[in-house]
């Protein structure tokens, strides 16, 4: 990586973190509501706006990028072109994060060395499970092998930030099986890990398929045994699904909470830009034309934003800092065991954390 | 009405006058009234029939003769009115107009032999009507210079007229500038425009005389003052006496009835006030609930008419409301020798002040194919209902006559007899007396303390099956809470079922990072929306159906 990341320009903006969306998969997964694709034939064409698109930023500080997707790895080179298109054009702090996605079936070592070479400092695998069963369920296009081949290959092209995601509640699993996937993670020695339950979201094949779900008692034995294993061995939660040993969390992630700006560049990215959140038009194709790009322009306003300072903030396990805001909403859900205050601090407690909606939801609009 | 046409029944009576050429060179004026079927608005019928000279007996070619066509020709018949069967819907494959003109002579009794037989729908035969009522029905009598007499037989609200009243004058000439006087209520008021009812709209007349339909504002702010059946007559020359009126109905379901939102309690009786001149046969009465604040006790002739009101409170008046389960009056004998008639459960005495108490009971007419009499007869034994006789109306048909309690047909009666007899049977029925009774109140209990807007009253072989039932049915619809909720079901102090609402484990969203902000927000917005519409009793949320679960029992 060339030397200008290392010299921040005075005069960029304020915002420091960027998002880019590569929505193309090599297969869709059974659950999945993002906006992907398949049509390898669009590659060339998408990763040309997007670079077109990182020029338009050009020059930006920029502390932590993060490439997802979709499968940002499954178009290939266009994935490198959109990397260098980065780092040149925006300058890096010291400690910058560049974190690209990946999954198992498309982490080939020679491409993860190159990206590795190229500035990306931090990997994060779709493994979801080790059980080959409920993979197949989920429709992934990967099996437990294949998870650890891919990691072999991370960490010997130099990447000391992994990332694995796990998925809970998943058709036909139980308290058992999830156990040997934690064993598997742990045996992996992650320095992240982001645990999801699944959700049916309308839409998916999942939503109208009859489905043998672990029940509510027992997918919440699922959340308790993730967290426990994992703080057993040292790998910490500090937001509700994500899970990290000591100063490894994901700074990127960790600023959405705080509920920072960012851009988002690529087809469907969201952009909070200047008080204003908007996205980009989801459909590829429209996307490359590149008319009428930006949607969904909402203005927050200054009351909305505290709002959201609660409504995010509140997911990180240590909360946010409190100073007596908003106490006819904060009272009751501390009288109800929902929240609590540690010194100045304003967090879920557990059962809060189980129920967080119930939180969330008191800092919306009206 | 938008609801009639969803409905596909007539709910409100609709008078139109139409100008008439007949075939003999005359020129004639009728006024026709269409009115309602259904047993729950034959309180429209019969308004109407007090109004008229004669009636047009509607029936169906294919159906034949249901059991409300019977009811509304003895109302006819007690109205001594002209009656003249017509058939309709010769359109229809299955039209068998010649059996129903047989129908109608064998089973009411009157002949129908020269009955046009038309299709409304397709313009069939239908210039045969008015020639039929030209040459059978009596023109109206009553003399016009006599002081004025005019029967209201309907009212709406208009915002700019106000009160408009719908009215037969019997004798005498109404019209603008007069002072009139209706003589129940004793208001006085100056006529601003008297007129016809046409087709579509309205149309100012000069005046109105004897035998003529039509309608009077009168710039009539107060809705209590008009009153349907009184009698408008001339305030500086008054007539002597008022018509003969309507005999006042009696409601036979009465159901609370609460605004969503208790703000909106003065918006609620504002409503019903006015869906009251419209409709005569709705009552109601301020009540309070422990458990919804502040609302109505209504009263109505069916649950039919208890939907239709909502329906219409909702949709007419934007209103969002909370309403109990319906409720017969019951006759409360005390100790002490009292009678109390007992519309809400809540209000029923101590069991230890209660001497016996006494249900309705109507007299009920089924009709119903062969091939269904066995399960509409089974249906009525489930119901309690009294065996008293059948009569056979053809080869085919018989009319099952049941004496059955009136709080087993209230809740879906009607639509388990057309269930059971794949819609074939029809239902008609009379109040007919009170009976002493086994009955008890079963109370609801959430989180062990009782919610009074649940209470019902229930004969006593039925309790223990119905609270299992409730009980059941409530946890459905009460959505887990922060914590566990225990359901009962108590007869007195004592608890005949139980079921618990497990505490809520999980509500939360797994993932939210800045591409889902917007959209989760939006998922949590609609969550606060709907726990809003809940209604909070003690330390529960209620949904609004909860109220309602204690109908639903299939």
């Amino acid at each position: 990586m060339n030397c200008r990341r290392r010299h921040l320009c005075l005069f960029s903006s304020l915002i420091n973190m960027i998002y880019i969306h590569i929505p193309f998969c090599l297969r869709k997964c059974l659950y999945c509501d993002f906006y992907s694709i398949t049509d390898s034939s669009l590659y060339e064409a998408y990763t040309e706006a997007v670079i077109k698109e990182i020029k338009e930023h050009k020059g930006k500080n920029v502390e932590t990028v993060y490439i997802g997707g979709g499968t940002p790895t499954s178009i290939g080179d266009g994935l490198k072109s959109i990397i260098e298109a980065v780092t040149d054009n925006f300058y890096f702090s010291e400690d910058y994060e560049f974190t690209v996605e990946t999954n198992p079936k498309t982490s080939d070592s020679l491409l993860i060395n190159e990206i590795a070479q190229m500035g990306v400092n931090r990997i994060s695998l779709g493994a979801q499970s080790f059980i080959d069963s409920e993979l197949k369920t989920l429709g992934r296009i990967h099996t437990s092998k294949e998870i650890f081949d891919s990691v072999e290959a991370i960490r010997r092209a130099g990447i000391n930030n992994l990332s694995l995601d796990l998925m809970f509640g998943i058709p036909n699993q139980t308290i058992e099986t999830l156990g040997k996937s934690l064993e598997c993670v742990l045996s992996l020695d992650p320095e992240h890990i982001s645990a999801y339950s699944l959700i049916l979201e309308e839409g998916t094949p999942f939503y109208n398929m009859d489905l043998s779900l672990p029940n509510e008692d027992t997918e919440r034995e699922m959340y308790y045994l993730i967290n426990e294993t994992l703080e057993n061995n040292g790998i910490y939660r500090y937001e509700i699904s994500n899970y990290a040993k000591k100063g490894m969390e994901s700074k990127h992630n960790t600023r959405y909470w705080k509920d920072y700006e960012y851009i988002g560049i690529g087809a469907g990215a969201h952009s909070y830009n200047n008080g204003k959140r908007y996205n980009n038009v989801c459909d590829v194709g429209k996307y490359i034309t590149g008319s009428e790009r930006k949607e969904n322009i909402t203005f927050i306003s200054h009351e909305e934003r505290n709002l959201e300072l609660f409504m995010l903030g509140l997911r990180l396990k240590n909360g946010i800092i409190y100073n007596g805001e908003y106490p006819e909403k904060v009272n009751p859900l501390i009288k109800k065991g929902l929240l609590e205050l540690c010194g100045n601090n304003l967090k879920l407690t557990p059962r809060g954390t189980d129920l967080a909606n119930l939180v969330f939801m008191e800092f919306t609009n009206d | 009405m938008e609801l009639e046409k969803e409905r596909g029944i007539t709910i409100k009576a609709r008078a139109v006058r139409l100008n008439y050429k007949a075939k003999d060179g005359e020129d004639y004026v009728l006024n026709l009234i269409d009115t309602p079927g259904h047993v729950d608005f034959n309180y429209e019928v019969s308004r109407s029939l007090a109004a008229c000279e004669g009636a047009l007996l509607v029936v169906d070619a294919s159906q034949g003769i249901e059991a409300q066509t019977l009811a509304n020709t003895y109302l006819a018949l007690d109205h001594n009115l002209e009656i003249l069967p017509v058939i309709n819907k010769i359109d229809l494959p299955s039209a068998r107009p010649e059996v129903v003109c047989g129908e109608i002579e064998d089973v009411i009794g009157i002949p129908a032999m020269d009955a046009p037989k038309i299709s409304a729908k397709q313009g069939l035969n239908i210039e045969e009507v008015p020639e039929y009522i030209v040459k059978n029905i009596p023109a109206p009598t009553g003399d016009s210079t006599l002081p004025p007499r005019a029967l209201i037989f309907d009212s709406y609200y208009d915002s700019y007229k106000g009160v408009i009243v719908y009215v037969r004058v019997m004798e005498g000439t109404l019209k603008p500038g007069m002072r009139i006087k209706f003589m129940a209520t004793g208001g006085e008021f100056d006529v601003v425009e008297t007129g016809y009812l046409l087709a579509k709209q309205m149309q100012p007349a000069q005046s109105l005389s004897a035998g003529e339909v039509g309608y009077i504002a009168a710039s009539i702010k107060t809705v209590r003052d008009t009153q349907v059946g009184d009698t408008v007559t001339d305030a500086n020359n008054p007539a002597k006496e008022p018509l003969a009126g309507y005999r006042k109905v009696n409601p036979m379901v009465y159901c609370g009835i609460y605004p969503a939102d208790g703000a909106k309690y003065g918006d609620l009786r504002d409503a019903l006030e006015k869906l009251q001149l419209n409709d005569a046969s709705l009552s109601f009465e301020a009540e309070t609930s422990a458990a919804l604040g502040f609302g109505f006790r209504c009263g109505f002739l069916g649950l039919l008419h208890m939907e239709i009101i909502q329906e219409r409170l909702e949709r007419e008046f934007n209103l969002d409301l909370v309403t109990t389960a319906p409720s017969v009056v019951y006759k409360v004998h005390t100790v002490t020798g009292d009678v109390v008639d007992v519309s809400n459960p809540t209000n029923l005495p101590a069991p230890s002040e209660i001497d016996f108490m006494e249900e309705p009971f109507v007299n009920a007419n089924i009709f119903v194919p062969q091939e269904f009499v066995g399960a509409i007869m089974e249906l009525c034994q489930e119901r309690r209902g009294i065996y008293k006789g059948m009569t056979y109306l053809d080869a085919d048909r018989t009319n099952l006559h049941y004496e059955l309690p009136l709080n087993e047909i209230i809740y879906d009666f009607f639509d388990a007899i057309k269930s059971r007899s794949r819609g074939y049977a029809s239902f008609d029925y009379e109040m007919s007396q009170y009976v002493k009774s086994d009955l008890v109140k079963l109370d609801l209990l959430l989180n062990g303390d009782i919610v009074d807007a649940l209470s019902f009253i229930v004969h006593s072989t039925k309790s223990y099956a119905r609270g299992r039932k409730i009980a059941e049915k409530l946890k459905e619809t009460i959505p887990r809470q922060l914590f566990e909720i225990p359901i009962q079901a108590a007869i007195g102090g004592k608890v005949i079922a139980r079921e618990t609402v497990k505490a809520l484990r999980k509500d939360v969203l797994a993932k939210c990072y800045g591409g889902d902000i917007t959209r989760k927000k939006k998922l949590l917005e609609k969550q606060k929306e709907g726990k809003k519409r809940m209604r909070q009793v003690g330390s529960v949320e209620l949904p609004q159906e909860a109220f309602m679960s204690v109908l639903k029992l299939d």
